[in-house]
């Protein structure tokens, strides 16, 4: 498989997120566009991760997901 | 876009993963009715994971299982039953100057991909039986090891997180 199939999907995904962002009103729809656009995050640290060998990216994506969690639970407080 | 010569079956999974994950996206962000736009949200995560098993990244792949599609997903359709008066679809989720986010995001999504195209053409991954399968032992040494500091980072901002959901719950 080639990294940039990865990667355009990723680019995909991104761009659906950031128009979701601009477009939406309610606060619920933007904070899942933003669930977008960190998927996409992962996708790419991953696609990375495995191109290079390397366990790092995997690391950052364990971090990137906490990260979102913690966001969308204290938009739900 | 697809490697010619080799993984033929990988390579039709993640066309057709692909292709759902995309249209899903698609629907979160146009679709009329919050809880829809959940329920097509678990699409595209669950997409995701299918995504990280191909780039044999196992134990992330389980991990969003875990979170976003367990909790996350959970914690959106409660919230948005339990808080929210109307369910049922809405006229007005958009913003009046939506039309603006379109050029904008077709804009970008041009830019990134003359650019990952010019940069990574046709770099191929290593394919998955001949790259040593890394075990989830090294990836709690390099959780434990080099990352530790942003580990304790990110242990405060979930302490935050708590204490901020609790203080906002109380207000109200």
């Amino acid at each position: 498989m080639l990294t940039v199939q990865f990667l355009l999907l990723g680019a995909v995904l991104f761009c659906i997120g950031v128009y979701g962002v601009l477009a939406r009103k309610n606060a619920v729809m933007v904070l899942m566009s933003i669930e977008l656009i960190l998927n996409s995050v992962n996708l790419n640290l991953l696609a990375f991760s495995s191109r290079l060998g390397s366990i790092d990216g995997n690391t950052f994506a364990l971090y990137v997901i906490a990260v979102a969690a913690a966001e969308v639970g204290d938009m739900k407080g | 876009m697809v490697a010619a010569d080799l993984l033929v079956a990988q390579n039709i999974g993640f066309g057709i993963i692909a292709l759902l994950m995309i249209v899903a996206a698609l629907r979160v962000v146009t679709v009329k009715n919050v809880v829809h736009a959940a329920l097509w949200l678990v699409i595209v995560l669950s997409g995701a994971a299918a995504q990280y098993l191909l780039l044999s990244a196992e134990f992330v792949a389980i991990t969003q299982v875990l979170v976003y599609v367990g909790a996350v997903m959970v914690l959106f359709l409660f919230g948005t039953m339990l808080t929210r008066a109307k369910i049922g679809a809405e006229a007005d989720l958009n913003n009046k100057n939506w039309g603006i986010a379109v050029p904008v995001s077709l804009l970008m999504f041009g830019v990134i991909t003359w650019v990952l195209i010019d940069g990574f053409g046709d770099e191929r991954l290593p394919n998955p039986d001949e790259q040593t399968q890394v075990p989830i032992q090294v990836l709690s040494d390099d959780i434990f090891g080099p990352y530790l500091l942003p580990f304790w980072a990110l242990s405060f901002v979930l302490l935050v997180a708590v204490i901020g959901a609790i203080v906002l719950a109380r207000k109200d």
